[in-house]
């Protein structure tokens, strides 16, 4: 449904956000965009939304791009910033004016979801509490069934028992012909839902793959013993928690936080393993040559920081 | 509706934006009503003559700068996604906002102040305004009686709309303080044109003084219709095809 | 639903059906709920749901019928319990360190499990 072809965006000409980046997303899932702050997530919502334009490189949605602004895309494109502009209109007046521009919108589910998130639809929206504006659009936005959805920060301001509804409907409107886009800090709000995985970081992707394949190449537990090998490690009871390598093809439930702080710490390596590809089934001396690239890597992330200025080859 | 240029589509984003700003058309108007009732009450006829011209001049005013006030909004980076996401095309968008700003505006507000003068004419005596309200428009004669009718709006109409045409233009082109810049730009332009303009006129004076006198005058007059043709047809136009184009590369 | 962090949720959801299996919740030929269905009850993504079926399915613990969706099997109960004693035993050798690290012996443990 995405592709992201060499993707270069700058901020003037010295300010560079992504540089030659190459995604593709598909239909059917809840991608969940990771990153630090500052690092371009919600830019990256916004050159799919297509409010943004590329510097260099396309962007591909539906076979469109999103800085021609077609009507025919825009109906399939529904985006939700992360700070709303709350309109002096009740629910139901928003609806009426700007649903029919929505080819596949369904107003049974703007009343469930509606009465979920116990919402009034004839207060005004201005007039409601920041949580509740945040509700109200988000009802709409799921209720419009575009073809993708891009979520910016969605719990950010809401209560806790608005987060545990919003993940059921979010469930509930993920469909196979559909692709939700949620970018989030808040990664314990979205957990069990977003999957597959996309970590943005300062000019690069270091992961975009499913729970399944990270748990299939990486290892999610507590240990008792540090090791050279682990990616990153926590103290914890019993000893350390610790992300490592999957070496034995024990699958282990993936913990994203901490999945988050390995990526990280570990910027070559999980482009290496999770973009690039490389190939990592376990092999008799599988982990050992992990090792030895984490030790290479180690001065490989210093020159790398020490690069970031000069122009690229 | 997913074609390029619909017109249910444009009626329907027209729709939305009345719904979102008639309270502004609303306000326009019952300042309007304010402005002649003042002048009734405090004036008597006179009043309302006095009124009448300021309503006039009020009225050009707010259609020059209605760009402004209806679209100060538009590429925000909070309060403009809206706009800029719904789903039409930009060339639908872009019809309906030079719509509400040439034909819409200038309609209701017009419309309004003819109500007002009919009004005013009728209380003041002036029955044949009832079987020719028309008159209103075009008759001199009432206006020489009264001063009740729309002025000199009908014959400086397509003036106001060539000076909105730099507000539009300035809603497009600028993506913050767009009211602010276009001022700025009015500015600098006008004192480039007035550089231009006196060094043109002293070379015209010296022309003028080495006896050049009806060579002048008839190159004056012929300027003067140039200037205007160009600066009520061409630069609009222009200005507004400017405005066209730096909505289409608009990010924010 | 709450999800534990020492196993992959899609185990842990496949654990949850056999849960009710064993206790009789889920009795043979029972219809289960759609993969969607499940997926927005415990607010999880589809994907994992899937992984879970597939894995009761490929423990004989559910079979597929076209047009209708997920089944429980008639050997159900048994094969639950084979899992589910499966994945208990492979907690043993942990809870042993455990045992070892704090100096328990079994005799330990039997006074705790006369306790009423």
């Amino acid at each position: 449904m995405i592709e992201i072809q060499n993707l270069s965006f700058r901020y003037g000409k010295h300010q560079t956000v992504f540089e030659q980046l190459n995604m593709e997303m598909k239909a059917g899932y809840i991608y969940g965009l990771l990153g630090e702050n500052g690092v371009g997530k919600t830019t990256l919502l916004r050159l799919l939304a297509g409010l943004r334009f590329p510097t260099e490189g396309s962007i591909r949605i539906l076979g469109q791009e999103p800085r021609q602004r077609t009507a025919s895309l825009l109906s399939e494109i529904y985006y939700l910033p992360e700070v709303i502009d709350p309109v002096a209109l009740s629910l139901n007046e928003y609806v009426k004016l700007y649903a029919p521009f929505y080819p596949h919108f369904d107003h049974g589910q703007l009343a469930h979801y509606v009465s979920e998130f116990g919402l009034n639809p004839t207060k005004k929206i201005s007039q409601s509490s920041h949580g509740q504006q945040k509700k109200a659009m988000m009802s709409f936005a799921l209720a419009c069934n575009t073809k993708l959805l891009l979520l910016d920060e969605p719990t950010n301001g809401m209560d806790i028992p608005s987060k545990g509804i919003f993940r059921r409907l979010i469930a509930q409107a993920a469909t196979d012909d559909k692709c939700f886009v949620i970018s989030t800090h808040q990664v314990r709000d979205l957990e069990n839902l977003i999957d597959p995985i996309v970590i943005l970081e300062h000019n690069q992707v270091l992961l975009n793959n499913s729970i399944e394949e990270i748990s299939r190449k990486l290892w999610f537990g507590i240990r008792p013993q540090k090791s050279d090998k682990d990616l990153y490690r926590e103290n914890a009871l019993g000893g350390y928690a610790v992300v490592g390598f999957n070496e034995n093809g024990e699958e282990t439930r993936v913990n994203i936080e901490m999945l988050f702080n390995a990526a990280i710490q570990n910027k070559e390596l999980f482009k290496r393993m999770f973009i690039k590809g490389e190939d990592m089934e376990p092999k008799r001396s599988f982990a050992d040559e992990m090792a030895q690239r984490i030790k290479s890597d180690a001065g490989l992330d210093e020159r790398q920081q020490n690069h970031d200025n000069e122009p690229r080859e | 509706m997913t074609t390029e240029f619909s017109f249910p589509r444009i009626g329907l984003i027209l729709k939305s934006e009345i719904a979102r700003n008639y309270k502004i058309y609303l306000t326009l108007l019952l300042v309007q009503a304010g402005i002649f009732l003042l002048g009734a009450l405090f004036g008597g006829v006179n009043g309302m003559i006095g009124a009448n011209s300021i309503i006039t001049t009020s009225n050009a005013c707010i259609i020059v700068l209605m760009p402004f006030i209806l679209y100060s909004h538009l590429f925000h980076t909070v309060k403009g996604v809206n706009t800029t996401m719904l789903p039409a095309s930009q060339n639908e968008k872009f019809a309906v906002s030079l719509f509400q700003c040439i034909v819409l505006t200038p309609f209701v507000l017009l419309f309004f102040h003819w109500l007002l003068s009919t009004i005013g004419m009728l209380l003041t005596g002036v029955n044949e305004v009832m079987t020719q309200p028309w008159e209103l428009f075009v008759s001199r004669k009432l206006h020489v009686n009264h001063g009740l009718n729309m002025g000199f709006f009908d014959s400086y109409f397509w003036e106001v709309i060539s000076s909105q045409t730099v507000c539009i233009w300035g809603v497009y082109f600028f993506k913050t303080k767009k009211f602010w810049k276009t001022v700025l730009t009015i500015c600098c332009v006008s004192i480039a044109l007035g550089i231009v303009g006196g060094i043109g006129l002293n070379v015209a004076f010296d022309a003028y003084e080495g006896g050049m006198y009806t060579f002048f005058a008839d190159a004056a007059t012929r300027f003067a219709r140039i200037m205007y043709v160009f600066f009520n047809l061409i630069v609009p136009v222009g200005l507004w095809a400017w405005a066209y184009i730096a909505m289409r590369r608009q990010q924010f | 639903m709450e999800f534990r962090q020492d196993k992959p949720i899609y185990e842990q959801i496949a654990e949850y059906v056999c849960e009710k299996v064993l206790n009789g919740e889920y009795k043979p030929e029972d219809k289960i709920p759609s993969v969607r269905e499940f997926g927005i009850q415990l607010a999880v993504n589809p994907n994992t749901v899937m992984r879970a079926y597939e894995h009761l399915e490929r423990n004989g613990i559910i079979y597929s019928k076209r047009g209708i969706g997920f089944l429980i099997s008639p050997d159900s109960r048994q094969r639950a319990t084979e899992l589910m004693r499966e994945e208990f035993l492979q907690t043993v050798p942990a809870f042993l360190n455990r045992m070892k690290l704090l100096g328990l012996t079994f005799a330990d443990l039997q006074t705790v499990g006369d306790k009423p």
